[in-house]
């Protein structure tokens, strides 16, 4: 753990949380695609249980 | 000590403090919901290894069909019911008593009052379901039918706990009056608002039971509404699940920052995340009626939009509790987009299983976008799949939650240390590689068609010839969540034994990052929700249930009586 500045703490809290943004992003992307494939890779050519 | 530093906080003397009941710690009233609820957990994660064992087939000399049924109906009602409602209630009072500060509406005794009413159904169901008596699942939907006894103990479980709610309800409104135009913290708003969630959602259940159950099973009647049943059922059943679901959540939002270092990022976003789950989680359930005949395309159409409206405060949350730990990452020196995530203290219980529930969160979610899919919903439903989604989300996601929980409630519960962290962070791993081990292979099996619920499958060896491997790691996944749950209970049973601490160690909650000075009273109070809640109930289910009442019902009469 390294020790922050007073100034250093406050840019840090300040600042956009571009990190979340990115993994919200990336989490999305997967979500639907996942959606996708379950709906065409495997809903239509397979039909209900069987 | 603990008082002085109670009664500084109210701006109260410390005469006037000695003289209020709040001083009274409600921890021996917490501990006893919080056993209750862990030592049901353990005797249900036996019988979930039983389970595994018995499906698996690598066991022909335990395969017995009715143990089985008698194992799985015993380990989803405590699982579904026992540990959720006894864990939420201790949590409920601790944060109410840590947080607001005040005497408990209609003291501690009312308080016991409810446990032993709960505890008592617990035990009366109980005994039935060891009996074989009630091997009806968790979800008890006729013409399966139990033993009175079993009916009136899960009524008086839900009676008891419906005193807890009135407690969590008027105990904020106590608390508001001493404290006009103050915010509620945050934990106790939540946790107010799952009071709230748990009285609407049980009142469909409380009616099939009071209603049909009881007297279809006393005999009064002989026949008995099934479409009905199932409705009035899925009326709690999917909020139930959000019911759970919130208090992990406030370990998300009030102790992940905290245990981080780091602050939660916003106060009114997570209020708004809240109270989105209060009033979209209730009217959906008919998802679970899919391909159920008594009930029309359109209203599961409408249910199913609902269903997804429920991601939006689910992202929410996502975002909020991310970005709470970036921002503690930050502080801790993390650098770059991805950099705050190795600077977190993922030595801290707290923080590490709030990173392992998000991802079982997603595995899980994704799952839930399938089976909430109208038309996909064919392809998994009544699969393993479905058991597969639902542990993720529930015993991944939210057990996960708890059992972090009670390690951070324990020592201010108890006044001791936790016997051993490192033990902590081995259960909690092993937990989420025990879930992903069992419910990772339940999903492909139900892609491969096997039903779920079924102690053996008289299918021909053709088609059940490729779930052999995925059944093995199905056994794998059990034993090491039955090695977790082991240990997990250990190491709070050993917790009672460590050296009382010198400073008697105080339950903290996280501050959010800009102070909460103006709130609005729609995000300080619950009568307008409420009053949303019921409207679009009676939107959603006013006319899927009347119709029972207009309909030819086959003989049964409409409401049973």
């Amino acid at each position: 753990m390294v020790e922050l500045t007073p100034e250093e703490q406050e840019k840090a809290i300040a600042e956009a949380p571009k990190g979340t943004w990115a993994i919200l992003l990336v989490y999305a992307v997967f979500m639907v695609l996942g959606w996708l494939y379950m709906f065409y890779g495997f809903f239509l050519p397979h039909g209900p249980v069987n | 000590m603990h008082a002085q530093v109670e009664a500084s906080t109210l701006n109260m003397s410390t005469s006037e403090s000695s003289k209020s009941t709040y001083t009274e710690s409600v921890s021996g009233l917490c501990l006893a919901n919080l056993w209750i609820a862990f030592i049901t957990f353990a005797l249900a994660a036996f019988m979930g290894l039983y389970q595994v064992a018995e499906r698996s087939g690598l066991f022909p000399k335990i395969e017995f069909i009715e143990l089985y049924y008698r194992s799985v109906s015993s380990h989803g009602v405590i699982m579904g019911f026992v540990l959720t409602t006894f864990f939420i209630m201790g949590f409920g009072y601790w944060i109410s008593h840590t947080t607001l500060k005040i005497p408990l509406w209609g003291g501690k005794s009312l308080g016991w009052l409810g446990f032993l009413i709960s505890l008592g159904g617990t035990a009366a169901a109980a005994v039935m379901l060891f009996m074989g008596e009630a091997s009806v699942m968790y979800t008890f939907y006729p013409p399966l039918k139990a033993n009175p006894i079993f009916y009136f103990g899960a009524t008086f479980l839900v009676v008891g706990s419906w005193v807890w709610c009135l407690q969590m309800v008027m105990t904020m409104n106590a608390w508001k009056k001493l404290n006009v135009g103050a915010a509620v913290p945050l934990a106790m708003y939540a946790m107010t608002a799952n009071a709230i969630l748990w009285f609407i959602t049980s009142l469909g259940v409380a009616s099939e039971v009071l209603f049909q159950l009881i007297p279809w099973s006393m005999g009064w009647i002989d026949k008995i509404d099934v479409g009905l049943a199932r409705t009035l059922f899925s009326w709690t059943l999917h909020a139930i699940v959000y019911f759970w679901l919130i208090p992990a959540y406030i370990a998300f939002y009030t102790l992940v920052p905290k245990a981080a270092n780091g602050k939660l990022f916003s106060d009114e976003f997570s209020r708004i995340s809240i109270l989105m789950l209060l009033v979209f989680s209730v009217p959906i359930g008919m998802h679970h009626l899919y391909v159920d005949p008594f009930q029309d395309a359109g209203w599961k159409f409408v249910h199913m939009i609902g269903t997804f409206m429920v991601a939006i405060p689910t992202l929410i949350t996502g975002f909020t509790v991310i970005a709470s730990m970036e921002v503690a990452g930050r502080l801790r020196g993390g650098k770059g987009l991805f950099g705050w995530i190795t600077a977190l203290n993922w030595s801290n219980p707290m923080v590490l299983s709030g990173g392992l529930s998000l991802l079982m969160l997603t595995v899980g979610g994704w799952g839930g976008m399938v089976n909430a899919s109208y038309s996909m919903d064919v392809a998994v439903h009544n699969t393993q799949w479905i058991t597969g989604h639902f542990h993720l989300i529930f015993a991944g996601t939210t057990v996960i939650m708890y059992m972090s929980t009670a390690y951070y409630m324990w020592p201010s519960m108890t006044g001791r240390p936790l016997f051993s962290t490192k033990l902590a962070l081995l259960q909690l791993w092993t937990w989420f590689i025990g879930m992903l081990v069992l419910t990772l292979p339940w999903h492909i099996l139900g892609l491969l068609g096997q039903p779920r619920r079924i102690g053996v499958a008289p299918y021909s060896e053709e088609f059940t010839a490729a779930w052999g491997p995925y059944e093995f790691l199905m056994f794998v996944g059990g034993v090491i969540l039955f090695f977790s749950a082991v240990i997990f209970v250990v190491n709070l049973l050993f917790s009672h034994f460590t050296a009382k601490a010198a400073i008697m160690p105080v339950m903290e909650y996280a501050e959010p990052m800009h102070p909460v000075l103006n709130i609005p009273k729609l995000l300080n109070g619950f009568g307008f929700w409420t009053a949303v809640i019921v409207v679009y109930m009676i939107a959603s289910y006013g006319y899927p249930i009347l119709q029972f009442f207009l309909m030819e019902t086959n003989g049964t009469f409409p409401w049973s009586i």
